[in-house]
């Protein structure tokens, strides 16, 4: 048995350091000098609908000899590893994606430069420079949107708590508001749900509400321990579950459980995105007749001191690869420039965003100086777009870091946390102290997702 | 006589060909992979990196001390449970027999998402799920079962005990089977009572399949996956995340193969090493007998 093994073992070693595959395994390109394809990835949606499909005619009336291919992946996390598959393959597609994700491709080594190809002075400066990275633009802002709070006026009223307060309140107002909805009705006072990070803009607005501040301003580490802002949201995290306003399984349940709750009408406040609300209204009506809640969108509460709670944002962006991006590790060999497929790569994502008006009217801010508030989509209402705005305008978007590329790592990290807070294995200082290590070790390693260096 | 010398290498050929391309190659792959920093598409040889990488990986370590709390609880249940059940039917009547089979065996029909999803009704946080209905007739306060690592933990136990148990059921039951009747008819000749029987007859003649149960159960309790998957995604605060799962997270959700191999390696080797202990430990206890 143990000849069998040994031998076994220097098999393995053998073949493992004989076989292993080197510098020489490359991906194939899959374009030609005469015949360039361009692969343009977005999510389901993107692909099908009329702008798309009509900004791809365009672009092929203009560059008849190139030929488009084009993938719709999932928006789920798995997005990101399904684009990161495609550039290990040596595939080099066109992002069209929300930040978050196409944020890990935002990285000189990959994205081309678009500030030849494109006139980014109709671009407000703060948008452009989400997408700025040593003063090369390396992606097209397309458009966003704000998570604003709403509040069950139904729930409200029922609680005792005059909905009119909401417009402007403070800490102590919402607790105020969230007692009274525990104590009078069966209903919960806050959505809060973190069995996993997709639903962080659930929770992740009460660190706004006390001004902390995520990030340093060269992003090589995170802030919020300082000023002590942070330490007073993750207390509140604590009172909030200790105190009932949260639902106590938050920690294990997720969206899935939610969206359920939100339709029923079971929760007095919540954070979500334009639309959400109408839509699960509408459902009510469609089921069972009637829709017995109504809501109204207002900020985040604000602390003693705190004059602005800014909000939890998204926005998209096309992102374009270079042609010449690293394709080797060894020798950092890199492949000639071809300046006739980077061209093309800049057309389609200028393109794109010319097809973007359907997605920028779904959104409440606009990227963009020139483009009006106009045409809104059939379902969403001026109204409730025209209020998210009022509140943005009065708060400002958070730095979440969305357009980060470490986003979808240290987004990882703040559930976690939650749970180890809520089965008292934490206190909020071991808990935010935790997180703010864990944060500025992810910011410290940063590395191209792709290529292990 | 050339021809008795080919055949049963041709009989074995299609097993080994698939023993190779499914087992003995992927570990192979596996070991190499391990020195590699790698996507599959381009790969840089880093020698030891990975393995030192892998030393100060914090998480790791949590999950290979809940990989042991698992096999803490699974090795002696998984294998002392379906003993005592087989115990108790072996010479019991013919009809008994087949129903604690079925029974025991049924759950393992199912896959693993079903069961997931039927469990994951029964250990709902609230008093929807049957846990905490039950628990709330008896007057005490629901459970939030997946929200501490301790009754995570315990539930999936309860998950991967109730449901995978047929299978052992199954091999003592063919084991004690297959003793001769002789040998109890002796017994019962000599006035040994129904324990005496059991537990100086039939134990001792099936203690090398006991063996090969705790090596069954071992290796699969050092890699639960599925239901952590499932039902806890590695929560509460990485509270259930085991090796296995905390390498598919590094493979398929990081994309860092060559690290996620080199952590495959050592979870292959410390399945080895516990085998091996077993299977000493019981030499050693025979040895001692004898």
């Amino acid at each position: 048995m143990k000849k069998f093994l040994a031998v076994f073992w220097m098999f393995a070693l053998v073949c493992g350091l004989a076989f292993g595959k080197g510098q020489a395994d490359m991906g194939v390109p899959i374009y030609t000098e005469e015949k360039p394809a361009v692969l343009f990835v977005a999510k389901d949606g993107n692909i099908t609908d009329e702008p798309f499909k009509s900004m791809v005619t365009a672009f092929r009336e203009k560059n008849p000899h190139a030929v488009i291919r084009h993938l719709g992946i999932d928006i789920s996390d798995g997005g990101l590893s399904a684009m990161i598959a495609y550039v290990a393959a040596g595939i080099r597609p066109l992002y069209k994606d929300y930040a978050g994700r196409v944020g890990a491709f935002k990285v000189e080594e990959y994205a081309l430069n678009l500030s030849p190809y494109v006139d980014f002075s109709d671009y407000y400066p703060d948008v452009l420079e989400t997408v700025t990275v040593d003063g090369k633009v390396l992606a097209i802002p397309l458009g966003g949107q704000y998570c604003v709070m709403s509040v069950n006026t139904t729930i409200l009223e029922a609680a005792g708590f005059d909905p009119a307060r909401c417009q402007n309140w403070s800490v102590d107002d919402f607790l105020e508001m969230a007692r009274l909805v525990r104590d009078n009705t069966d209903k919960t006072p806050l959505a809060f749900f973190c069995n996993n990070q997709s639903a962080d803009y659930l929770y992740s607005h009460v660190l706004t509400w006390f001004g902390a501040d995520m990030y340093n301003d060269d992003y090589t580490e995170s802030n919020l321990l300082a000023g002590g802002a942070g330490l007073k949201a993750f207390e509140m995290f604590k009172l909030l579950y200790d105190e009932g306003f949260i639902p106590r399984e938050s920690a294990v349940l997720g969206a899935g459980d939610y969206l359920a709750m939100f339709g029923r009408g079971e929760v007095a406040a919540w954070c979500g995105w334009v639309g959400w609300n109408e839509n699960f209204r509408r459902q009510r009506v469609e089921n069972e007749g009637v829709a017995w809640w109504d809501f109204d969108y207002v900020p985040y509460p604000k602390a003693e001191g705190v004059e602005k709670a800014p909000l939890f944002m998204q926005n998209h962006f096309a992102l374009a690869p270079r042609s010449d991006y690293i394709t080797d590790l060894k020798n950092d060999i890199r492949r000639p420039k071809d300046a006739e497929l980077d061209r093309l790569y800049a057309e389609l994502a200028v393109a794109l965003r010319d097809a973007e008006e359907s997605t920028y009217a779904q959104n409440s801010y606009s990227v963009r100086k020139s483009l009006a508030l106009a045409g809104l989509p059939e379902g969403l209402d001026a109204e409730e777009v025209a209020r998210h705005r009022e509140i943005v305008a009065a708060n400002g978007s958070w730095d979440w870091g969305l357009s980060q590329m470490t986003y979808s790592t240290i987004r990882k990290e703040l559930f976690p946390r939650l749970q180890a807070l809520f089965a008292g294995e934490e206190t909020p200082e071991e808990a935010l102290e935790t997180y703010v290590e864990n944060v500025t070790r992810i910011l410290a390693e940063a590395k191209i997702p792709w290529i292990e260096q | 006589m050339r021809r008795n010398l080919l055949l049963p290498w041709v009989l074995l050929a299609p097993s080994m060909l698939l023993f190779a391309v499914f087992s003995a190659g992927p570990i192979v792959l596996m070991v190499q992979q391990s020195f590699f920093r790698t996507n599959y598409i381009l790969s840089l040889f880093v020698g030891l990196k990975n393995f030192a990488a892998i030393a100060r990986d914090e998480l790791f370590g949590k999950s290979i001390v809940n990989t042991l709390k698992f096999a803490a609880i699974l090795i002696p249940f998984q294998t002392l449970v379906p003993l005592v059940i087989a115990l108790v039917v072996v010479n019991a009547r013919k009809w008994l027999q087949d129903y604690t089979r079925f029974a025991f065996y049924a759950p393992a029909f199912a896959s693993g998402i079903i069961v997931a999803t039927v469990w994951q009704w029964i250990f709902h946080p609230t008093e929807i799920g049957l846990a905490n209905y039950l628990l709330g007739l008896a007057g005490a306060e629901p459970v939030i079962w997946f929200g501490r690592q301790m009754t995570a933990i315990g539930a999936i136990c309860i998950i991967i005990l109730t449901t995978y148990i047929g299978s052992y059921v199954l091999i003592y039951l063919a084991t004690m089977m297959a003793i001769s009747p002789e040998l109890y008819d002796a017994a019962r000749v000599d006035g040994a009572t129904w324990m005496q029987v059991r537990f100086r007859v039939i134990v001792p003649m099936i203690s090398p399949t006991i063996g090969l149960v705790m090596i069954m159960v071992t290796i699969s309790a050092m890699q639960i996956w599925a239901l952590v998957f499932l039902l806890t995604n590695g929560g509460p605060n990485y509270g259930t995340t085991t090796m296995m799962f905390n390498i598919y997270e590094e493979g398929f959700l990081y994309q860092r193969y060559g690290y996620a191999s080199a952590k495959s390696f050592i979870l292959f080797l410390t399945i080895l090493a516990l085998v091996l202990a077993q299977q000493r430990f019981r030499g050693l206890q025979q040895g001692f007998r004898l």
